[in-house]
């Protein structure tokens, strides 16, 4: 995750120099990489390909060639397929009999890479969507004796009862959201039931999404629930909005927005702070939910998203 | 023997290892295509990229794509792959990527076409295409000859020749000689040939330039390869000659029968041939 994280500064000292993400930056950007001013070329081409709303594909394109051959940024072949993959994007997604120059040169490129990188195309190709500053960071929770879980970008693996399993695929769809930001993933115990005598295991995952409009952006939260070997969403809401470039730096104090607890009646649930109108739910047991045992994290996000 | 435009060239890669291009002279070029005009960009790239002594890998990579999209210019991938293969021969930070987008292009040509089509260095064999031309055969019959490649006008519709290849790495088209024939024998009356003459280097054995020949007959809106040779003649010499007077090579006449023919007036190997008539579809 380094490599995120020196991404990430180098995005903030771009946004602090105030350089607006342009097709004219683009241009600039390209005009000082091919003058060989690789220094430069960076720092212009960057936000134009990184911009969240509009990313320049001229800008993706010759970033990644900067990041192919190491000029002016640490080599990186999977970020340069990435950014292939992404300035390609038009021609992948339409076949259009009309391409623009540089997609057919960015979508002959990808083909050279899902060549030569073999089962690491799959990386570039997700990591395309995901961006490089999702900023999470895997987590290992130990929920009990012999009983833990550890997330990933792309789902989460979970041992239990001497076996290991992976919750796959629903879950690292969720998880894949463009240009996500998260904060720390959360293990939240609950002792619930009429004597608090059952421990029940939520994990709570939080990220900064990019709102419809540029430069807004949205906490999403969601909440799910360790059963046994198996991950079973509970809720999906959204608890803040922020304004900027890139999302707001500092850890967003998650207790202050959502509180996840036990009621009087012993039952967990969850409760955003000062909704209107107010947004609350009761999390309904492991054995109520036995017949949805087997749903994930994905499915169950899409039933009860807002 | 007959023989196709599009024709083998052993691409013999040349690697040079000079030093980082000055790609200031691609510039103005550079600037117009990455405003948008690729119309002004393929203009001012093209003499950078492919008439220069030193070309300008730059150059040749920017004027690549827009052959291989088909942005300013008509869609080349032939062209594309030959300049993508020269701007991967100097040193310069495109130089890498240029070769692979070389090699994704050519792949499907060789796997497709065979040795018929190939991705030739533009550096050592610059491309070369057909003048453009207007010849008009008749009330509202013509034959175009356009950048975008050949088009045959007849009875207020046009046809756009797709499998006439009129353009190579290497080539040197002459002006295309265009015959009306009047023929008794044939129910049409009046024929219509056209002859290209192509310089070229691809005769395995001639260390020179050849003189390629191709005879098309056009009924209709409809073009009819009739004959081709190799070499009509050939020259020991760095370039070919500007000029030549191709009459003395080959003729199209009407034979004492009434039929339209072709002779080869070559004095070590006399030949010729009958052209049968053709009806339009």
């Amino acid at each position: 995750m380094k490599r995120v994280g020196a991404a990430l500064s180098t995005l903030f000292a771009v946004a602090i120099t105030g350089a607006r993400p342009s097709a004219q930056t683009a241009s600039d950007g390209v005009a000082a990489f091919l003058r060989a001013d690789y220094g430069r070329a960076a720092a212009l081409l960057i936000p134009a390909a990184e911009d969240v709303w509009q990313p320049d594909h001229t800008a993706e394109f010759f970033l990644g060639m900067m990041y192919d051959n190491g000029l002016g940024v640490p080599a990186d072949p999977i970020r340069a397929c990435s950014l292939y993959v992404r300035a390609a994007g038009p021609g992948l997604i339409s076949q259009a009999a009309t391409t623009a120059p540089l997609t057919a040169a960015a979508m002959s490129l990808v083909r050279a890479r899902q060549r030569s990188l073999g089962p690491e195309f799959e990386t570039c190709n997700w990591r395309a969507g995901v961006g490089y500053d999702d900023a999470f960071e895997p987590t290992t929770f130990t929920l009990g004796p012999g009983h833990w879980v550890t997330w990933d970008l792309r789902g989460a693996t979970i041992m239990y009862a001497g076996v290991e399993k992976r919750a796959g695929a629903p879950l690292k769809s969720w998880m894949t959201t463009a240009h996500a930001v998260f904060q720390p993933l959360r293990y939240t115990p609950l002792d619930s039931g009429p004597s608090r005598s059952t421990r029940r295991h939520f994990v709570q995952i939080a990220m900064w999404v990019p709102g419809r409009d540029r430069d807004t952006w949205m906490l999403r939260w969601m909440l799910c629930e360790i059963v046994r070997d198996a991950v079973v969403g509970v809720t999906t809401q959204e608890l803040a909005t922020a304004m900027g470039r890139r999302p707001p730096s500092a850890a967003a104090d998650i207790d202050q927005l959502v509180r996840v607890g036990v009621n009087d009646s012993g039952d967990a649930e969850w409760v955003v702070a000062n909704a209107t109108p107010p947004r609350s739910g009761t999390i309904e047991s492991p054995a109520n939910r036995a017949e949805r045992r087997n749903a994930d994290c994905g499915n169950a996000a899409t039933r009860t998203a807002m | 023997m007959q023989w196709n435009r599009a024709s083998v060239v052993s691409a013999s890669l040349v690697l040079l290892t000079a030093p980082v291009a000055g790609q200031q002279a691609a510039s103005p070029g550079v600037a117009a295509f990455l405003a948008g005009d690729y119309e002004t960009a393929a203009r001012l790239l093209t003499p950078v990229a492919e008439r220069s002594a030193t070309p300008d890998p730059v150059a040749q990579f920017f004027l690549a794509t827009l052959y291989d999209s088909g942005s300013g210019v008509p869609r080349n991938p032939l062209r594309a792959c030959g300049l993508y293969m020269a701007a991967s021969t100097v040193a310069s930070p495109i130089a890498t990527q240029a070769g692979e987008i070389a090699a994704v292009l050519k792949a499907p040509f060789f796997g497709a076409r065979g040795p018929m089509a190939t991705c030739a260095s533009a550096n050592t064999t610059p491309w070369g295409e057909s003048q453009p031309a207007f010849i008009t055969l008749g009330l509202g019959h013509w034959l175009r000859v356009d950048a975008n490649g050949i088009v045959v006008g007849f009875n207020g519709s046009e046809r756009r020749r797709t499998n006439a290849v009129f353009g190579g790495p290497g080539l040197r088209f002459l002006p295309i000689r265009y015959t009306r024939l009047d023929v008794d024998s044939s129910r049409t009356g009046q024929r219509h040939f056209v002859e290209w003459f192509i310089w070229h280097q691809l005769t395995p054995d001639v260390a020179g330039w050849s003189l390629g020949w191709v005879l098309d007959e056009i009924v209709g809106d409809e073009m009819f390869n009739v004959a081709g040779e190799r070499a009509l003649t050939t020259i020991e010499a760095a370039m070919p000659p500007t000029s030549i007077d191709v009459s003395r090579l080959v003729q199209l006449r009407v034979n004492a029968a009434g039929d339209a023919e072709w002779v080869m007036s070559d004095p070590a190997n006399p030949r010729g041939g009958v052209i049968p008539a053709r009806t339009p579809q």
